[in-house]
């Protein structure tokens, strides 16, 4: 399986180490964030009965607590990277996997999704709830990058990587058979220069309104599971997401 | 049971309708207190124990907010027994374990009420283990609140409904029934033998219907006349 992707060679393992720390720093503000907005949106709650509802003051209120509940959003993205899943081996179907999440997908009119799966994908050694999150954050990354329409594409095939493809890839992936999961879209495609920000500074975004922790929470929860990813361009333009999933050992050829 | 406009039934007399009710959870002033209710609110962060105690305001609550840490076992060791505590799950430099096992032994007759601004499955499960009446993530709405504190207290026996709230309720109930029968009050007054201005005062609650009234109505509407006291049954 040909692993190509930019950077050339990637330090995981110094990469998990610093996401862990910055985990717990997450968690850590995430609760003290929970503390100050229960008594910030509490005394607005308090204060909105005793004004009119036409008036200024009542308005902004509204708007503060508004705020506050997309303060809330932003907490519980946090918690998601904070919390700490105990691994599990128990294998994992990964069509049947991406067939229950693709429906749920906020998907906006003017961005088509395809989904072609081959029947006979071998079982992966990744939890089913695990996978999903991180699919999840690939494909919702795909999707925004179609920000005037487009086409995002799931296809998948089965493969050997080899130990020098090992060390491109994002995770904690072994040589030997994986099945890999490509999540593609026909977006602006990220230039060498964001894209070695991304894992790399944290919190690193460049979309408005985000907060850079859907490919951290991908990176961490793969690299527990000896899995991995790379991106790289799709084609002229867009990009490619390709998740690397090890294969259940005395799977068939798949 | 708010009532939107269009669930009137053309031909329905239009009668003076009771001020529309901002919340629909009961309020404390809807609700009387049995006794003086002893509240203590453990919370590490000074301004989330008072938002709490300003939301339950009440004139006969007695509530006492601790952030001080180190009063919290002398305080659950005293001799004041709380009917309601609120607890923060997480103080920093004491074991929730150890708080909850001090709750169980020293405040036994104390409904348990858990915030937490760090909501794990985990956490929860240990809550609810303690015996905790609920478990409330922070930020929580101060109405969600009030109403957990309310049913929890109501449940125990501590609080009552006004007298104004539960003829509101029983009206209620017959209102929604003979909606249901898609009927109106004059059909209900014909049928009934009752006056019109009578039984549109008993639907607002304004009037308390005598037992024989509950039973006509009972009988018209095919209903017993216990369920015009479904709404009131406490969970």
């Amino acid at each position: 399986m040909n692993v190509d992707s930019d950077p050339a060679v990637v330090d995981s393992e110094a990469l998990a180490r610093r996401w862990q720390e910055l985990a717990i720093v997450s968690g850590r503000l995430a609760h003290d964030f929970r503390n100050s907005l229960t008594s910030m949106l509490g005394y607005v709650e308090l204060a909105l009965p005793g004004i009119a509802d036409a008036s200024p003051a009542s308005h902004f209120l509204n708007k503060t607590l508004l705020g506050g509940h997309q303060a809330v959003a932003w907490i519980e993205r946090l918690e998601q990277l904070a919390r700490r899943r105990p691994v599990s081996w128990s294998p994992t179907e990964p069509a049947r996997a991406i067939g229950q999440i693709v429906p749920v997908l906020d998907l906006p009119d003017n961005v088509r999704l395809d989904c072609n799966l081959p029947q006979t994908l071998p079982r992966v050694v990744i939890d089913v709830e695990s996978l999903q999150l991180v699919l999840r954050q690939l494909l919702d990354n795909a999707i925004e990058a179609c920000t005037d329409g487009g086409h995002v594409r799931i296809i998948s095939s089965v493969g050997d990587l080899m130990a020098g493809d090992c060390s491109r890839l994002y995770g904690s992936v072994r040589p030997g058979r994986h099945v890999v999961v490509i999540i593609a879209d026909d977006g602006p495609g990220i230039t060498p220069a964001v894209q070695r920000h991304l894992l790399a500074e944290p919190f690193f975004t460049t979309k408005a309104r985000h907060h850079g922790l859907g490919l951290p929470l991908a990176f961490l929860i793969l690299y527990n599971y000896q899995a991995g990813f790379c991106l790289a361009p799709a084609g002229p333009k867009g990009t490619e997401a390709r998740v690397y999933l090890p294969v259940e050992p005395g799977a068939g050829a798949g | 049971m708010a009532e939107s406009p269009e669930e009137k039934p053309p031909g329905t007399l239009e009668i003076g309708r009771a001020e529309e009710k901002r919340e629909a959870p009961p309020s404390p002033e809807e609700l009387l207190c049995v006794t003086e209710v002893q509240v203590l609110i453990v919370d590490d962060d000074p301004p989330t124990c008072h938002v709490i105690e300003a939301a339950l305001a009440h004139e006969d609550f007695h509530i006492l907010a601790l952030s001080d840490l180190a009063k919290v076992e002398a305080m659950l060791k005293g001799t004041t027994k709380y009917h309601l505590i609120i607890l923060d799950y997480v103080l920093p430099g004491l074991s929730t374990e150890l708080v909850l096992n001090w709750i169980r032994d020293y405040q036994p007759e104390a409904a348990l009420i858990v915030v937490t601004g760090h909501p794990t499955v985990q956490n929860a499960v240990t809550s609810l283990r303690a015996r905790a009446y609920e478990y409330l993530t922070k930020p929580f709405q101060i109405a969600q609140l009030r109403e957990t504190v309310l049913r929890c207290l109501r449940n125990r026996g501590l609080m009552r409904m006004s007298l104004e709230t539960l003829r509101e309720a029983v009206g209620a109930a017959i209102r929604e029934r003979r909606k249901v029968l898609e009927l109106t009050l004059e059909e209900i007054a014909k049928r009934t033998g009752l006056s019109l201005g009578y039984l549109s005062q008993v639907e607002l609650g304004r009037t308390s219907p005598s037992i024989e009234t509950l039973y006509k109505l009972s009988l018209t509407l095919g209903v017993r006349i216990a369920d015009f006291f479904q709404s009131l049954q406490t969970e």
